[in-house]
């Protein structure tokens, strides 16, 4: 019955938002957990209630009409353009590659350190369909400017493609409640995701561990916290921390 | 800049063809947040109108998140100078998170008298809770089109919509309960 089970994962799996692979996963471990079972039942009852319980207001033809002679005539002065920010649908699948982890990871060992473990999580999470990247680019000088505007602090975004770990891109996340940049890099068909933020709210712990098989390694530079997550090997991502260290502050 | 810059949407004919068909997403998006029909529609009109003065801006693709999330701001600074009544936020959720984790007991949603009572349960709601629950059960809205419209990043719209199903359910319970024993 104490099932550690993440929440936020049984409720991304009840609305759709999980790859093939991880979805296989919960369902093998729903069908041992009762506990989990009716936390899915639960939401898929609720949100049948919500669809068939709740109005969808729509809006009047009068509404319309307002909002079409509202529209002026003219053209607006700019131009609108298309950016791409879809991830290639490679990474999908290499994406799915990896994914030969245990699904409830994360929670059990909550004591020793909840930054790492919510670092852990995170990570898995990015695993989830869609949501790796936000913008998938391998030129650090297309994704550094990416984050400006949404952060009030500026991630050093390097390549370290000649050290075998090539940008793939970013994104915006959270960890404690608060929003992090996510840089991530590729190792062969792997993925490295780099938390960063401030450290004025405080020093991550530094150094190298292992978590439920992935790697996690943290360190403070130059104001910014640093945490790296991966499932490759530790000296793997131990030379991943140095030659990011190394080009960021040589 | 390596992007691909697709042919340019440009004119009132591509707003039309692009944002038009979204109205009734914008008109429910502002229902529920404003709770009155004028002031819905007042504030869907304004971003209409907004949209077109900043459609220059718009990347393209799916044009409701980019709608939605204008009707939104419209809607939350009209309500910020009405200063409406908001629910309190003083809910304790570490209390209630228990609710989340092994939902024990009976659970509200099936209950014949819960379909009624949805709705005014949903007013209980804070208006950032309301909003999510309304955007992706009634909308359909994934999780990266939630983060769009919201401005959040994509874990934020994990915890913040775990955070409206328990609340929502606390609140369909309490309803249940009273009205179980007004019927006594």
């Amino acid at each position: 019955m104490e099932c550690k089970s993440d929440y936020i994962l049984l409720q991304a799996y009840a609305d759709g938002e999980l790859d093939a692979i991880r979805m296989v996963e919960v369902e093998a471990h729903l069908r041992d957990c009762p506990a989990c079972q009716q936390v899915v039942e639960n939401l898929n009852a609720s949100r049948s209630a919500l669809r068939e319980g709740l109005p969808r207001y729509a809006a009047s033809a009068n509404l319309t009409k307002n909002i079409r002679a509202a529209l002026p005539a003219a053209a607006p002065a700019h131009r609108a353009r298309t950016v791409n920010f879809r991830p290639r649908a490679g990474w999908v699948s290499a994406l799915a590659a990896t994914l030969v982890l245990g699904f409830f990871i994360g929670l059990q060992h909550g004591q020793s350190n909840s930054l790492l473990d919510e670092a852990l999580a995170s990570h898995t999470r990015s695993l989830m369909a869609s949501h790796l990247m936000d913008v998938a680019s391998t030129d650090q000088h297309t994704v550094k400017p990416w984050f400006e505007g949404k952060i009030n602090f500026a991630p050093p975004v390097v390549d370290l493609a000649a050290a075998g770990f090539p940008l793939v891109g970013g994104r915006l996340d959270e960890l404690n409640h608060q929003t992090v940049a996510a840089l991530v890099y590729g190792r062969n068909k792997h993925f490295i995701n780099l938390f960063v933020w401030p450290s004025a709210s405080g020093a991550v712990p530094g150094g190298q561990t292992e978590a439920s098989g992935y790697q996690i390694n943290s360190w403070t530079q130059g104001g910014l916290n640093f945490i790296a997550v991966s499932e490759i090997p530790a000296a793997d991502l131990a030379a991943f921390a140095q030659a990011y260290r190394d080009q960021t502050h040589p | 800049m390596d992007e691909s810059v697709p042919d340019p949407v440009v004119g009132s004919a591509a707003f039309a063809q692009t944002l038009l068909p979204h109205r009734d997403a914008a008109y429910n998006l502002a229902r529920w947040l404003m709770r009155h029909d004028h002031d819905a529609e007042d504030c869907v009109q304004d971003a209409y109108v907004r949209a077109y003065q900043a459609f220059g801006r718009f990347r393209g693709g799916d044009g409701r998140p980019w709608l939605l999330a204008i009707v939104r701001n419209v809607c939350y600074s009209r309500l910020r100078q009405n200063r409406r009544e908001e629910p309190p936020a003083s809910f304790d959720e570490i209390e209630h998170s228990e609710a989340l984790a092994a939902p024990t007991g009976e659970l509200p949603w099936k209950h014949a008298a819960a379909r009624e009572l949805l709705p005014a349960a949903m007013e209980k709601l804070p208006a950032e809770l309301r909003e999510i629950l309304v955007l992706h059960e009634l909308e359909g809205c994934a999780y990266k089109e939630l983060a769009s419209i919201l401005e959040v990043p994509i874990g934020t719209v994990m915890s913040r919509l775990a955070r409206a199903r328990i609340r929502l359910q606390y609140e369909l319970q309490q309803l249940l309960r009273k009205d179980l024993s007004h019927g006594m």
